[in-house]
This record gives structure tokens, sequence and C-alpha cells, in this order.
């Protein structure tokens, strides 16, 4: 069984003077632990899918199961983690990747003792009392990193968490973040525009076509990328080869 | 040998800079004593007079007169505490109607002609009413402080309630925060700044209702002062009473923006 099902999602924006449909008829299947990009030309509808995932909007039609349940019966949370970090610039850094557990009355000393660790993993720690400003780009996307993580949460969906950031450091971040994600065995879903990322850290790539938006194709990345890091990833012959496939496909999209 | 010429540039620099903050200091002091050298000269010389403008002189004797036989400190007491409690109330009062306006959605958007209509109105043209409806008391004036502020400061808190990211809302929903925890850890901190700089406009604010409200029904205070200056014709005390308002809200103001400072600087 699947363990992310999208089951005929269709949705509609309304408005007082019309109405778009963002998304029509879209459905597939995430295995538990892999790690799913949906790509597409700007405007076809990314981010309200993932927000649609994640429970923050409510579908025109179709339903989303997580391990064969509709969404809304499920207690566990959905990690989500934005195009920017939004940590909250008055709580130190503990305390805002403290901020899940706070907020759902679980905030015990191991939790705490948690935190810790995961900050230490990903190469944070001594900025465990300092402010988010005191911080740069990458670091604090760690942080929003482990804040989505220490929740537990069964299904992490990430809204172009790397697009702020400049080039070295996106790349650096990709490693850390796979790496952690593979360690958790996390089962994931991004949504970037970024072809070479997309290639680089997931197992499937969903391409999406716009106005409405509606699955154009699913590509399989090659096992020999899937297995390696998203730095060497990108050093590989067939990435490259794999790289002109995708980019073809969306190109002939944004042609039309 | 460079380093020296940068450590010489620093140097420079430092003393224009200073230069250039004594030249403002002089500046303010100059039109401070040109202004109160020229008013005792013009009244002296009875270019400008006296019985109307009275004189910087005058004044200050009069002061000491009121100050010696302690009557002008319960004067500035009453006041002073009428205004504290007239603009914390008011900013207070205003938060809480902002929080009800974001909480329900509906009911401010129901509400949204009648908050414009009550902005745009004279709240001190109010102050009979207040007056006849709770007695000519300290009650009234104080309500009267919070009648100029408690508008604005609702209209103003609740836009920037309104203002805050909707992703830091994103965020905590992704944790399934109810509205409650989404209000106390995203939508209040963050307006904090609002709140402070509303703050800032009260206190001006306030001190408009209550001499206004002493105007109308007191027999203390500095705008009793004045109106019973006026009425004996006694233009010193009135402009004794002006002065000392200007110089109390100036320090109300200060005090305010020293909190205001201190908070920042903790976030």
């Amino acid at each position: 069984m699947a363990f992310l099902t999208v089951k005929d999602i269709s949705h509609l924006y309304l408005s007082e003077k019309n109405y778009t449909k963002a998304l029509e008829d879209i459905s597939f299947e995430v295995k538990k632990g892999s790690f799913v990009s949906l790509i597409g030309p700007s405007g076809c509808g990314k981010t309200t899918l993932l927000s649609i995932i994640a429970g923050l909007i409510e579908p025109t039609d179709g339903e989303v199961l997580l391990e064969g349940k509709p969404l809304k019966t499920q207690d566990s949370n959905i990690g989500y983690m934005l195009q920017q970090d939004y940590l909250f610039p008055w709580k130190t850094i503990i305390d805002n990747v403290l901020i899940g557990p706070h907020i759902q009355k679980n905030l015990t000393q191991s939790v705490k003792d948690k935190a810790m660790e995961l900050l230490d993993e990903i190469g944070i720690g001594q900025t465990k009392d300092s402010y988010p400003d005191q911080l740069s780009g990458g670091m604090r996307q760690r942080v929003a990193l482990a804040r989505t993580l220490i929740t537990d949460p069964k299904l992490l969906l990430l809204d172009e968490p790397f697009s702020a950031l400049d080039y070295q450091t996106k790349l650096k971040l990709e490693n850390l973040i796979l790496e952690i994600l593979r360690n958790y065995e996390q089962t994931s879903v991004l949504v970037t525009h970024d072809i070479g990322e997309a290639i680089a850290m997931s197992d499937r790539i969903i391409l999406l076509d716009t106005a409405p938006g509606k699955i154009a194709k699913i590509f399989d990345v090659p096992k020999e990328i899937v297995e390696l890091s998203p730095f060497d990833a990108r050093q590989d012959p067939v990435y490259s080869e794999f790289f002109q496939t995708v980019w073809k496909e969306l190109d002939s999209l944004e042609q039309k | 040998m460079s380093k020296n010429n940068d450590q010489l540039l620093f140097e420079q620099y430092k003393r224009q800079k200073r230069k250039e903050k004594r030249a403002v200091y002089t500046w303010q002091g100059i039109i401070f004593v040109l202004f109160f050298g020229l008013w005792e000269l013009f009244s002296q010389l009875r270019w400008i007079d006296p019985l109307i403008f009275s004189s910087p002189s005058k004044i200050w004797d009069l002061f000491l007169k009121k100050a010696g036989d302690g009557s002008i400190w319960i004067h500035l007491q009453i006041t002073g505490l009428e205004t504290i409690a007239g603009f914390l109330l008011g900013t207070l009062i205003g938060i809480i109607f902002a929080t009800i306006l974001w909480w329900s959605p509906k009911l401010s958007k129901i509400l949204d002609p009648y908050i414009v209509v009550l902005n745009a109105m004279p709240k001190v043209a109010l102050g009979p009413i207040i007056i006849v409806a709770l007695g000519p008391t300290y009650t009234s004036i104080i309500a009267m402080g919070i009648m100029v502020s408690v508008i604005i400061t609702t209209i103003n808190v609740y836009t920037s309630f309104k203002e805050v990211d909707k992703n830091y809302i994103k965020v905590l929903k992704s944790f399934k925060a109810n509205r409650r925890q989404i209000f106390k850890e995203a939508i209040l901190p963050a307006s904090v700044p609002t709140m402070i700089s509303t703050l800032k406009i009260n206190v001006g604010l306030s001190w408009v209702g209550i001499i206004v409200g002493e105007f109308l029904t007191s027999e203390q205070g500095l705008g009793y002062l004045i109106i019973y200056g006026f009425q004996v014709f006694d233009l010193t005390l009135v402009l004794l009473s002006l002065l000392l308002i200007a110089i109390f809200a100036a320090i109300m103001y200060q005090i305010v923006e020293g909190i205001e400072r201190k908070l920042i600087k903790n976030r």
C-alpha cells in the first residue's frame, strides 16, 4: 500500500469576479521513505498542491490519504518547510526549534534533549541561545529543518526551501538535508522550479502542466543517481543526460 | 604607515561628527534663549501687551510662589495621573478591541463602517455627554482621555495584526496550532513595535482629552488652572500651566521612548 495517496485532486480558486482552475485530476502515490519532487512552469499550482497535501487548503474535489486514512483523521502533523525560514525573530534558536512541541503541549525533557541533538547533528548546536537575525541564511534554513523534524512528522513537505539561498550554500544544504532525511527514513515531497535540484535529490519527479495544473509526466530518476548524494549526483554523466530529457519535456510545456 | 593614516582619518571623522553635534546643540540653545529672551524683552518694552502675553519672569515668579505654597503640585499631580490613566487604559482597551476584531473577521467586516465614522468624529465633542452620563468626576475626565485614543489604537493595532506575514501562521498551522496559539505565538509578539508606537501617539492624544475634560468639569488640575486663569484674566497663570503641560508631555514621551528602546533591544 502506498504511504501517501493523492487521489483525483482538483482545486478551484474562487473570487467575486471570476474563478481559476488551479489543479485538475491530480493523482499519484508516494512510497514510504521515498523522495518525490514536483516541478513545472510557474503558475502550475505546485504550491497549491503542497498546501492541499499539508491539509492547509481544503481541495474542491478529491482527497489525500496518509497510510490509507484521510488526512483530517490523523493526529500526527505534517512537516512543512517554506521558501524562507520564517523563524520567529523574538525567539531564540532553541525556542524556535521547540515551537512545535510547545504548540502540541509536549515539551518534555526528552524532547528538549532531542532538539539539542538535532541542532548538533546539523552543525549549529553552539547557536542555540542566539536569535535568528544573528545567523546566516543557510544556518537559518537548517534551524527551520530542525524545527520541522522535531515533531516526527510522518511526511515532510518542502516548498522551494533552497530558493532564497546562494548557490554554494544551497549545494551544501541539499547534501545535509538529504542525508538527514535518509537517516530518519523520512518520506518527503519537494516543490521546486530547479530541474537540477529535483534530479539530485529525488527518486521520482512529477512534472506538472500549467493552467490548469495537471500531471504531464512522471519520471523515475535513474538508479545510479538516486544512490548518490546530491553533490555527487550532479557530477555523474547520467545526470546531464537525464537533465536533458526532463528539460525538453518542461520546455515543450512552456512553449505552448 | 598606512595604518597610521587610517587612524588619522578615523580621528578626523570623529572630530567632525562631534563638531556637527555641537553645532546642533548650540543652535537649539540659541533658539531657546532667543525665544524667552525676546519674549521678556518685548514684554518689558511693551512691544507686546504684558497683560495678554505676560513675560517669562512673571511666569517664573508665579511658579516659585505656587511651588512654595505647594498648590501647583496638587494640580500637576492630578492632571498627570489622569493622563497616565487615560493613555494606558486607552491603549489597553484599544488592543483588546483589536484582538476581538482579529478574532472574528465577520464582526470586523460588519463593524468596519462604524469604526471609520467613530474615528473621523472629533471625540472631545462627546465630552458633555460623558460628563452628564458619568458625573462631574475624575472618572469622566479619564474617560475623555480614553475616548480620544481608543479608536485610533484599535485601528492601528488591528491593522498590524492583519499584516503579520501569513507564512508565520502557516508554520504554526502545520503544527496544528489553534487560533489562540496563533495569536499568542505570532500575532501578538509581531505587533509589539506597533503597540509601543501607538503608546507614543497616545501620550499626546490623552493630554488633549484630559485637558478638555478639565475645561468642562473640574476643580483641580492644569486644565482647570487654564480655564480659571482665563476667567479671571490672569494669563500668566494660563501660560504657566501651558509650559508645565509642555514639559510633562515631553517627559512622558521620553519615558515611553526609553521603554521602547529597552523592549526593542531585547528582541
